[in-house]
Formats: structure tokens, sequence, C-alpha cells
């Protein structure tokens, strides 16, 4: 019996992290804000951050030691990178959820921040995240997790 | 051109219609660089032009392509107003972008336990 696959738009959970197809990640600048993480959302993919979802962001440096102090900023941009709108900006330690000595403390979801407001991206449109600290992060050493919900057309 | 040749020209024209969206995906995915609303008139100007050398029908074929992407597109539907309460595509229920998924979804709160 030959099998098709099934055709249709389908809502799935989203978690987002270091290791999501589509995410790129970079080292920061020292005192400069960089953008660490970069996410364009994949063909026929629409993603949803609602508020009440929730964030952690862990950085370290290439020694490694913790980094603690700086911003934090996400961004929404267009295809083109030609626009972009701020949805986030806080010390890094609102976003940490009690990470500590290389142990992303993402166990408890209560400790991960939660998002104020909702924001959604579609196709090829990117999500970025920005630091800015005096402390280098280093791109193999970048955990974060951001929930949501996506839209998958099959 | 006999009757029954006419109808079947019909026919195939109905199926190049119908294979519109089929074709269009195939478009976007094989030439992610062409705009996805114009895939299936490129798609169906080629069939319709140059069809002919494989089979008349695959040209018929085409003209339904290009007919079904031509009635599809914004110009054409705004020329025709709609009765109050029904959806922009007659019959069918209301297209939906994952843009527009996406955005709803966004405007909702997640309720923690």
């Amino acid at each position: 019996m030959a099998v098709t696959t099934p055709k249709g738009v389908y809502q799935l959970p989203l978690m987002l992290n270091e290791k999501s197809s589509g995410i790129t990640l970079i080292d920061s600048v020292a005192n400069v804000e960089s953008e660490i993480v970069r996410y364009q959302v994949p063909k026929k993919v629409a993603i949803a951050v609602r508020a009440g979802d929730r964030f952690a962001l862990y950085l370290r440096t290439s020694v490694p030691a913790d980094i603690t102090a700086g911003t934090v900023r996400m961004y929404l941009m267009d295809a083109q990178k030609a626009t972009r709108f701020k949805v986030l900006e806080a010390p890094i330690k609102a976003f940490m959820a009690g990470s500590s000595g290389g142990t992303f403390g993402v166990d408890d979801r209560e400790k991960r921040f939660l998002m104020p407001a909702g924001f959604s991206r579609e196709t090829d449109e990117w999500l970025i995240i920005t630091f800015e600290g005096a402390d280098v992060s280093d791109d193999a050493q970048t955990k974060f997790i951001l929930e949501g919900t996506q839209f998958l057309q099959i | 051109m006999g009757v029954s040749e006419e109808w079947l020209d019909l026919a195939v024209m109905g199926v190049g219609a119908g294979a519109k969206a089929t074709i269009e995906d195939w478009v976007a995915t094989t030439f992610p660089q062409i705009p996805t609303e114009y895939a299936g008139i490129i798609a169906g100007f080629l069939l319709f032009k140059f069809g002919e050398r494989i089979h008349h029908l695959v040209r018929v074929a085409g003209a339904g392509v290009l007919i079904g992407s031509i009635g599809q597109l914004d110009i054409v539907k705004g020329i025709f107003e709609k009765p109050a309460g029904a959806s922009p595509t007659g019959s069918s229920p209301q297209a939906q972008t994952l843009g527009d998924l996406a955005r709803m979804a966004s405007q909702q709160r997640v309720v923690s336990a």
C-alpha cells in the first residue's frame, strides 16, 4: 500500500537553541554591540513568540568564564535586514536563569526570562540577539533557549 | 478541430489550472529566487510558449496554469466586487499565509501553570 505524506499547515512547539537549524553563533567584540546569535526563518516556516514564552541565554568567554555583566538585546529584521525593531533589552543577568560554572540552568523553566510581549517572523526574516559588554563571548560557549510556536507548510 | 478534441483541450486546460499550486510549489522549491506569486505565471507562460515542442496538450495545460495564475492576481480579484460575507476566493475558505497564522499566534498569551 502506498503511503502518502499528508499536506497542509502544522502548528508545532518551537524550541530554538544554539543547535537549531538556521542558527548562526558569532563571537562578540569587547565594548561594542555585536550580533552573537542570528536566526533566519527557514522556507515554508513562520514562528511566533508569545507573551509568556520563556527565554534564557548563557554566555561565556573562551577561557571559559561566565559573563555576568553587559547588555543583551533582541531585534527583529526583515529578510534584507533593511529595518530592525528592538523587542528586548536587559542586563545579561536577567536572562541567565541561574546558569553558572558551565551549567546552563534551564532545568527550572520558571527561572527563565518571561517574554513581555509577542512577535512573529516569517520565511527568510531574521531574529538577532546582540551582546554589548567588556567580556568577549565565545560562540562555542553560547547557549540559549527560546520558546514559541511554529507553523510549517508541508 | 473536432468537437471531442475541443472538449479534450478544455479538460486538459482544467487539469493545468488545477495543477497550478503543485507547479508553483515545484518552481518555488527548485528556483527559490523566483517570487512565489510569479512562479505560476512564469511556469504557465513557458509551458504555453514552448510546450508545443513536446506535445500539443502540454501547451494547452500551460494555458490552464497561466489562466489560473492570472485569476489569482490581486489586481484581477479586485475587479470583481464581492458580495457581503463572501470569502475572497469565492467558495473556498479565506486563504491564510504562514505569516498571518504566526502574527495571530504572537498576539496570544501563554499562561503558565
